[in-house]
């Protein structure tokens, strides 16, 4: 059913060709078998998803994109955003400015609000040479214009694409999506976290379980502490470090996790009162931007926050202050300050970094994930000492810790929802190989049992699935009035929108959609001076049924011709034609038209036969120049024993022909299917056209 | 067969009564809306109390009292107990609008009908619902999928659409198309032929709604009139609703025009109100939500307008012209009423309506054309007893008292026999508790004094009372090998003061109250109502605007045209205007058109036959589907086979001939589309006499109406003229307009 393996450059071909195919096709084009740079695309029966579009923090320019080359962004319905990091959102200017895309885009409320000043402040702050740069302010602008937003749980359909979210966790307005292409699922988590913080909701566990469940692993196997105890030796090793007079430095991300510290914080201040001489600033002023949206979007917060809410604003905070520069910042005594970057290689954590690491009283609380070779990454590991921005060396006393304060799932948050969901298929991106191999391995004894199947394709391998979609329509209004029995049989029209079929009678189809049928009356008049019987007499021996009638408006001899077309004596020199349009009504009218205009060019040679020849004799004449045709044909034709058999002798076989229903009998079969097959032209050329051919 | 749909309205049909109906889908029931007026009128409820307690679900539209007004009476004294679904802000909106009535009565009268617990504890019944949301009941509705869709008029305002079995029943009340400054229009256009509709005909005879910009410039300049010539302007508004648009309304003029006058903005929850409105952003519309994303400033950072929430505050800012938004609309009562009465004297001054008011209220008569010269008003007030009042108020306190504790040891005496009468007839090996450590229920059965009292008081001692034997009480504790079984779970500490704090800060009432409110509610000493009534004359011009954000009569039609369901249901709106939009809804709409009566349940179940069948792989690679706007169709001809779990499936048919059958065309003509098609393709077109000339010869007549959707009726097409190649050339652009099938 799924199988990897498939080589990359497969995919190009694969999503053209796969337009009426079955095969669900997922490839990472990023986090496949890494962090940074998430991106994932999906096609399935000519429909396109993709989710995230993030760049990797390690590499600068075109490198750090995913690999957009392998897929034709133009061929994507819906792009899907779950939240604002950059490793998920940065390259989608990129995407959507410099590429053919032409899809939708989708992210929650607070994810656009964010979006646009995160990526606004990395334009500004990432230093790389204009050529490198992948777009700039005026593509994030232009960029937002493009996209549109989706709340928890709203559920849109794009092209017969239909999507929805689940909280995330994680993050403000993160999102988990879940999209449903003709009935096939798929869950992309994005980054997720099950566990409830002081502001955001845990991840919700979806209603409907998915067909494939696309897992972030970045914590594979690992497994936090109980968020408690994280938050009390936060606070202890504060509260410790500040009563003994000395300084905390907490660098942190400017958003994300930032928030809920300063959440803590302001509510351990609250609720110590003996702390309240001791300032708190935070320094970065793209949090301090981001608070507005903080203070906006309290509805996709927990209900912890919107209960605070009720009595005044959470993200109003008593204690903490803002701090712009050092400049502002009088070093007097203790203090805590948050500052970013998280990685302290530069900037304003940096710069108190240095000023206070040489005290012992002072402490530094690292909060989260660090990246390898930043300076947060070594001072872990305390070593005695470290070299400082100027370059000079400066013995490290101050205190260090690390509190995990990373909104990622861990392994029993994981296990337990892909345990509840229960997914036939499982896809890990977004974590180091090793420890997507270890969740692999851990998952696989998990799901000993069952189908499950859990796959770790690399960037740009393609997971190619098969889905065997029953499709079934619905009858409805005047076709269905009674359910058919087997064997009867179903005539209607067959209407499809998106993936959904509906059988109906085409008098119906202005009920149940927004189509309707039309009739097109056609009324032609024809020049034509001579007798309306030559008309007559022409059309009836072309066509079997011709009925005369009288024209109920005007009074005239009118005929109807194949219970079709009416031909109507209008004046002295015209005739008139009306019929309703179809195609073959279409014939029999040209062919009405070509008969009077020659009737009318021949008009003087015309010898106007009998009228009462008598249906016997013109039977008999007809019946005569079939023979003829017979002998001509096969040779010797004799006449049968029974009224209107012939008996056909070509070489020793002998065939029997019916002449008044056509049947053949013969031994032989090629003379059997000749002899068929002749008659049926003989008697066309020779007999007006039958009514019931028609 | 289709889904089964009985509607029976229990308020607001062929008038303008608050809106409650009642839709059975398959036998569950679902009360749509349960709305009261501001007279807050039982007698408006007698349908709802005969049906609230085979209610299953609730759905709420908006947050206003005629549509959610008794839902708090109705879960106390009516016994309706079923969840609750609402859109959030029409939950907080409407909490706080109920907060907000309930106070404004209680300062004028013994307003006993509920409590604000009552308020609470009926709100915390809803499940709150984002916008466009799947929600699939479970239980007794199993099946069932609910979604609020947005229906403009006020924030969260709600569309709810109910399927089951891919049939849509829609109720949409009070929408509203246009675009606002705070919310979008609907999005009602975007469903087409739903099974049923419920729609109402409030605003069925109202036509000509002036352009936004002429109105705005008129609500300008009428404002600023009265201002300059040092008039105050009352305007009556409702809580949390239709005033949002207003308060941006003013907010943008004054931050225009760079205007001083100050604005008042009065209600007892204003604060809160636009606290959280603050917070509703993505329920607003796309201008507020994309001005927000840029510029990070939310169009509900007052500026201008100054929130208070009690008169007193009013009364101390300086005298001078202003305006006042206060609630309620209907002038009866709150803050509005008095401010009324005080200004209205003065013809300087201006009461501005924004909507038309509820029946039978003074707002309502004060629109009344031409107005009352004058008006009788009772003046109510809540005053603090004192003297005797006051000394006769504790005495009646104090009786009370007695009383209850009376009940209450009765009760507790009714509930130690009953315990000892337990007792004796389980009458278990007699072990004494050493660690008297008894459950707190039985406990009460020792106090002795309350319990001796009763005794004393004449009444024969009970015969159980006198038990043969000392209180006895069984032990509860376990035991095993090691001794009494404990539970590690009574010994733990709970480490997590944060969610204790939680708990401190949850305990002081849900929502927020204001101060005033807060101290009226908490307000124990002893108060009562006086009331006077007097005449007051109406000197103060009195100017209504249409601010309603309802669709008008002739967009309603439009978009009821446009949606075509195959069943309406027609309700709120006074009996013209009902009358009138059925009687045009039969001939444009559809031909199943009700409008019941209350308690007249009508069934609206559709006599759509449906069956499923599946589509076999075989089949499907046999058809070719022609494309056509969104939809792809094909005409199919299959045979019924049976599958082996039993379901019906369609396969090719065995014969190869298919059956003929008519050829289809499937297309809609629009003569002014096709003229100007022809147009571009060089031949000369013109309308002439209700047909369309193309060429020299050739004409093209339309008959049937299309906009008839329902009746069944396909258009025709008359293509008349003599034999010429125009003739058919005309012809074959004509045929590129259909798909034949």
């Amino acid at each position: 059913m799924a199988s990897t393996g498939q080589p990359a450059s497969s995919l190009k071909r694969a999503s053209s060709t796969s337009s009426e195919g079955d095969e669900l096709i997922i490839t990472p084009l990023g986090a496949g078998n890494e962090v940074g740079r998430s991106c994932v695309h999906m096609s399935y029966k000519g429909k396109t998803v993709m989710f995230d579009c993030g760049i990797h923090p390690a590499f600068s320019g075109m490198a750090a994109l995913p690999y957009f080359d392998e897929i034709d962004p133009s061929a994507i319905d819906v792009l899907l955003v779950t939240h604002f990091h950059l490793d998920h959102a940065a390259s989608l200017p990129y995407f959507l400015e410099k590429t053919t895309f032409r899809g939708r885009v989708f992210m929650t409320h607070a994810t656009k609000a964010i979006y646009k000043l995160l990526l606004s402040d990395y334009v500004k702050v990432s230093k790389v040479s204009v050529e490198d740069m992948l777009y700039d302010e005026q593509d994030i602008l232009r960029s937002m214009d493009k996209i549109e937003v989706i709340d928890f749980h709203q559920t849109l359909e794009v092209n017969g694409v239909r999507f929805w979210c689940y909280t995330a966790g994680h993050v403000l307005g993160a999102a988990m999506f879940m999209v449903d292409i003709a009935g096939v699922r798929v869950l992309y988590t994005g980054d997720y976290s099950r566990e409830e913080d002081r502001h955001l909701r845990a991840a919700e566990l979806p209603q409907f379980s998915p067909d494939v469940c696309i897992i972030e692993s970045t914590y594979g196997v690992q497994t936090h502490q109980p968020r408690h105890i994280r938050e009390k030796l936060f606070t202890d090793v504060i509260h410790s470090t500040v009563s003994q007079g000395g300084r905390v430095l907490i660098p942190a991300y400017a958003l994300g996790r930032a928030q809920e510290l300063l959440l803590i914080l302001d509510e351990y201040w609250s609720n110590h009162p003996e702390l309240h001489n001791v300032p708190i600033y935070y320094a970065s002023p793209l949090a301090k931007r981001c608070m507005a949206v903080y203070q906006t979007y309290i509805n996709s917060m927990n209900d912890r926050i919107r209960n605070q809410f009720a009595n005044s604003n959470p993200f109003d905070f008593k204690h903490i202050s803002p701090l712009k520069s050092i400049d502002e910042f009088r070093d007097v005594g203790p203090a805590v300050v948050m500052a970013s970057p998280g990685g302290l290689q530069s900037g304003l954590s940096r710069q108190l970094f240095d000023k206070w690491c040489s005290d012992k009283k002072n402490a530094c609380v690292i909060p989260g994930y660090v990246v390898e070779g930043t300076m947060a990454k070594t001072i872990i590991n305390e070593p005695k000492e470290v070299t400082l921005a100027s370059g000079l060396t400066a013995p490290l006393n101050m205190q260090v810790h690390y509190i995990s304060f990373s909104a990622h799932a861990d392994y029993i948050q994981t296990s337990t929802f892909l345990k509840e969901l229960m997914p036939p298929n499982i896809i890990l991106v977004h974590g180091g190989s090793i420890e997507m191999g270890r969740l692999k391995q851990k998952l696989v004894s998990l799901f000993a049992d069952g189908n499950t199947k859990i796959i770790t394709p690399k960037n740009c391998q393609s997971v190619e699935m098969h889905f065997n979609s029953q499709k079934t329509a619905k009858a409805i209004g005047k076709l269905a009035a009674k359910p058919p029995a087997a064997g009867e049989t179903v005539s209607g029209l067959l209407v499809k929108k998106g993936f959904t079929y509906q059988i109906m009678a085409p008098e119906d189809l202005h009920v149940f959609s927004q189509l309707s049928t039309g009739n097109v009356i056609q009324r032609i008049t024809i020049p034509y001076s001579g007798a309306f019987a030559v008309i007559k007499h022409r059309l009836k021996q072309i066509y079997e049924s011709v009925d005369p009638t009288i024209d109920e408006e005007s009074g005239v001899e009118a005929l109807r011709v194949h219970e079709r077309v009416t031909v109507k004596r209008e004046s002295e020199n015209h005739v008139s034609l009306h019929w309703a349009a179809d195609p073959i009504s279409d014939m029999v009218s040209d062919s009405v038209v070509a008969l009077v205009l020659n009737a009318s060019r021949d008009l003087p040679k015309v010898v106007v036969e009998s009228e009462e020849t008598g249906g016997e004799e013109a039977a008999k004449k007809g019946d005569k120049i079939v023979h003829a045709l017979l002998v001509s044909l096969f040779g010797d034709v004799k006449y049968g024993g029974e009224e209107g058999k012939v008996v056909i002798n070509v070489d020793g076989n002998v065939a029997h022909l019916d002449k008044r229903s056509g049947e053949v009998e013969s031994e032989n079969e090629g003379l059997k299917e000749r002899v068929r097959t002749a008659f049926r032209r003989i008697s066309g050329a020779v007999k007006p056209i039958p009514l019931q051919e028609s | 067969m289709g889904t089964s749909v009985q509607v029976t309205p229990l308020c607001g049909v062929y008038n303008e009564n608050p809106l409650s109906y009642l839709v059975s889908i398959d036998g569950f029931n679902f009360l749509i809306d349960c709305g009261w007026n501001d007279h807050f009128d039982t007698s408006l409820l007698e349908p709802l109390s005969r049906v609230a307690s085979t209610v299953d679900a609730v759905l709420l539209s908006h947050p206003d009292t005629l549509h959610l007004g008794s839902l708090p009476y109705a879960m106390k004294q009516l016994g309706l107990s079923a969840p609750v679904f609402a859109t959030e802000p029409v939950y907080r909106l409407g909490l706080l609008t109920m907060y907000d009535h309930y106070l404004s009565r209680k300062q004028v009268s013994e307003f006993d009908l509920f409590t604000l617990d009552d308020i609470d504890s009926a709100f915390q019944n809803i499940t709150r619902l984002n916008q466009s949301q799947n929600y699939y009941m479970s239980g007794k509705g199993e099946g069932i999928v609910i979604a609020p869709h947005a229906a403009g008029h006020l924030l969260g305002g709600t569309i709810w659409k109910v399927t089951k079995d891919g049939e849509d029943v829609i109720y949409a009340v009070d929408f509203n198309h246009r675009k606002e400054r705070h919310l979008n229009g609907t999005v009602l256009e975007s469903f087409v032929r739903p099974a049923v509709l419920i729609t109402d005909a409030y605003n069925a005879l109202l036509s000509n709604q002036p352009p936004r910009r002429q109105r705005d410039q008129q609500f300008l300049d009428t404002i600023l009139k009265t201002l300059r010539t040092d008039g105050k302007i009352l305007v009556p508004v409702d809580t949390a609703g239709r005033v949002l648009e207003l308060v941006l309304i003013l907010e943008q003029f004054w931050e225009q025009h760079h205007l001083t006058y100050p604005i008042y903005f009065l209600t007892y929850v204003s604060s809160s109100t636009i606290d959280y409105v603050k917070s509703f952003l993505e329920w607003m519309s796309d201008s507020i939500a994309k001005s927000f994303e840029n510029t990070r400033e939310n169009a509900f950072v007052l500026k201008n307008i100054t929130l208070l929430v009690s008169k007193s505050e009013l009364e101390k800012v300086p005298d001078g012209p202003k305006i006042v938004l206060a609630s309620m609309a209907s002038l009866e009562v709150g803050f509005s009423h008095d401010i009324f009465v005080e200004w209205a004297a003065d013809s300087k001054n201006l009461v501005l309506f924004t909507e038309r008011a509820q029946f039978a209220t003074l707002a309502r008569m004060l629109q009344s054309d031409p107005p009352p010269k004058a008006v009788k008003v009772t003046m109510s007030k809540r005053i603090p007893l004192v003297g005797e009042e006051l000394a006769a108020y504790e005495e009646e306190q104090t009786q009370k008292r007695k009383e209850e504790s009376l009940k209450a040891s009765l009760i507790k005496e009714e509930e130690a026999k009953a315990s000892l009468g337990e007792e004796l007839a389980v009458g278990g090996p007699m072990i004494i508790d050493a660690n008297i450590k008894q459950p707190s229920s039985k406990a009460s059965g020792l106090k002795h004094g309350a319990f001796r009292d009763v005794l004393i008081d004449g009444f024969v001692s009970p015969p159980s009372s006198a038990g043969p034997m000392f209180p006895f009480y069984e032990n509860t504790s376990e035991w095993d090998d090691f001794g009494e079984v404990i539970n590690p779970d009574d010994y733990t500490i709970k480490d997590e003061d944060m969610d204790q704090s939680f708990m401190q800060v949850d305990g002081d009432l849900n929502g927020k109250l204001d101060e005033a409110a807060a101290s009226l509610m908490l307000d124990t000493t002893p108060s009562k109502v006086v009331s006077s009534e007097l005449t007051v004359y109406v000197k103060c011009s009195l100017v209504y605007m249409d601010f309603e954000g309802r669709s008008d009569g002739s967009s309603m039609k439009k978009i009821l045209g446009h949606v075509s369901p195959l069943k309406l249901v027609l309700v709120h709106g006074s009996a013209e205007a009902t009358e009138h939009l059925k009687e045009y809804c039969l001939k444009n709409v559809c031909p199943d058109v009700y409008a019941p009566q209350i308690e007249e349940s009508i069934d609206v179940t559709s006599d759509l036959c449906a069956y499923k069948v599946q589509l076999s792989e075989k089949l499907m690679s046999n058809i070719l589907f022609k494309k056509i706007g969104d939809y792809e169709i094909a005409w199919v001809d299959a045979v019924v086979g049976k599958t082996e779990s039993d379901t019906l499936s369609l396969l090719p048919l065995s014969t190869t001939p298919p059956p003929p059958h008519k050829t289809v065309l499937v297309g809609d003509i629009k003569m002014a589309d096709f003229k100007q098609f022809l147009a571009s393709k060089g031949i000369q077109v013109e309308f002439a006499g209700g047909a369309l000339r193309c060429g020299e010869y050739v004409t093209l007549r339309k008959v049937g109406d299309s906009s008839h959707k329902g009746g069944g009726n396909i258009q025709h097409i008359i293509l008349e003229g003599p034999l010429s190649e125009e003739y058919y050339n005309i012809r074959d652009h004509l045929y590129s307009q259909f798909y034949p099938l």
